[in-house]
């Protein structure tokens, strides 16, 4: 993924995290653009949330630096099953409510629509694991942004839920969401263990505890 | 649409009603602390009017206690429940901060008013000068919010919570009871050529913690 390009969105050089003498990752270079979707694969522990917890925002890595390259004020969906929702909120209050932080409120039902959600007045803690990963996709969505960022997203889902998940990944390399206006293509980052979600990859990091992380380019 | 500071603000005010209005534990365990030391208090008082230093002392005592306790859950709330990044995934650092602290001062308004109220009713205290008094309980309840907001959000990303958050909380508690007890002990008439001086100092707390709880709670928005 080397190359300066002027539809690149995101930028890491030098990335390492690591929890005391626990190395996760350590010294990767990549560049991802528009239409791309980088899958992060690797065993249970070997820090692919983590890993995406720190493009995102969420953690900040040990070393290296994330740079994205948006003029967008939330340039940055994120979906993850340690994403929390808040409980006494229903689906709709929590995309009601994120709208309104992000300017774009009106649009909360027609997410809802997308990802499929019925019990939408129903309160968080009363939703089903399956519902609430739709609930995180749609606010994850439902601003606009130029980067997603996807963690495990099939886990607790059903197969319709699997189908949701390659339409949201197809939707957003695409830029173009069903009775919505077109937007730049945007670039996702995948955290799987599922060899059926290879298949979305453009390009593929294998990371590893007990050696650099191997990065493939184009596949 | 782009999103605006107010907006943001209002929203996450807005969340922090609902939650609580809809956990309701923890606003009814506040409001029944208020109503319940008061009146312990004012039954222990009995016959016995207090002067205007004890009134002052006992009435901050307890605004503290009440704000202090309860105030800074509003961070340590979203880390124990893990929705910490949820809010910072679609909320700015300063429009949550500020969010929380207006619901802070709310509520810790509302339980002043409760106590303040509760306490001059029972006891039957002077009140010399309405307007210092009134200020006291206002810019007191603010700075008590203040205050509780800045010392929860530092404590909340921290291993050790609770405890950092009442270690940070204390002495910050401590010297701005000082001053409030200076405030209203002159408004109820004890003699003081510093009784105006106390109250623009519980003013200027209040603007103190707003303005430096943003730039500071945004340095530890990330992990």
């Amino acid at each position: 993924m080397a190359g300066a390009s002027p539809e690149r969105l995101l930028r890491c050089s030098n990335l390492g995290k690591w929890f005391g003498s626990k190395v996760l990752f350590r010294a990767v270079e990549l560049e991802l653009h528009r239409g791309e979707c980088l899958v992060v694969a690797g065993w249970n522990g070997s820090g692919k949330s983590t890993f995406l917890k720190c493009l995102a925002g969420l953690l900040d890595p040990s070393t290296g630096s994330v740079v994205i390259d948006s003029d967008l004020p939330f340039p940055i969906g994120y979906s993850a099953l340690d994403l929390q929702l808040y409980d006494k909120l229903s689906a709709r209050e929590h995309l009601v409510f994120a709208g309104q932080t992000r300017g774009c409120e009106a649009d909360a039902d027609y997410w809802l629509d997308y990802v499929g959600l019925e019990d939408r007045d129903l309160q968080a803690s009363g939703l089903s694991s399956g519902q609430r990963q739709r609930v995180r996709f749609a606010l994850a969505l439902q601003h606009r942004p130029d980067l997603l960022f996807l963690d495990e997203p099939s886990a607790a889902m059903d197969e319709k839920g699997r189908a949701l998940v390659a339409k949201v990944i197809r939707d957003f390399q695409s830029g173009l969401f069903p009775g919505k206006t077109q937007t730049a293509p945007g670039a996702v980052v995948l955290a799987t263990n599922d060899p059926q979600e290879l298949s979305f990859a453009t390009h593929l990091l294998e990371l590893s505890p007990d050696r650099d992380s191997i990065e493939r380019g184009h596949l | 649409m782009s999103p605006s500071w107010s907006r943001e603000i209002v929203a996450v005010f807005r969340k922090e009603w609902m939650s609580e209005v809809r956990t309701i534990s923890g606003l009814a365990s506040t409001a029944l602390y208020a109503l319940v030391s008061v009146l312990i208090l004012t039954a222990a008082l009995f016959a016995l009017k207090p002067g205007a230093i004890l009134a002052s002392g006992l009435l901050w005592t307890l605004c503290v206690l009440a704000g202090g306790v309860t105030l800074p859950r509003t961070f340590l709330a979203e880390e124990e429940l893990g929705t910490g990044s949820l809010l910072r995934m679609i909320t700015r650092p300063e429009a949550a901060y500020w969010g929380k602290a207006l619901f802070n001062m709310v509520l810790m308004l509302v339980l002043t008013g409760l106590i303040f109220g509760l306490f001059a009713l029972n006891t039957g205290i002077k009140i010399a000068i309405p307007e210092a008094f009134l200020l006291s309980a206002i810019f007191g309840s603010t700075a008590i919010a203040g205050t509780s907001t800045l010392s929860g959000a530092l404590a909340a990303l921290s291993s050790n919570r609770a405890t950092v958050a009442a270690a940070i909380s204390v002495p910050l508690l401590v010297f701005l009871a000082t001053l409030g007890v200076a405030a209203v002990s002159y408004s109820l008439g004890e003699p003081s050529k510093t009784g105006w001086t106390a109250v623009g100092g519980l003013f200027a707390y209040s603007v103190l913690t707003g303005a430096v709880g943003p730039f500071v709670y945004k340095q530890l928005w990330r992990r």
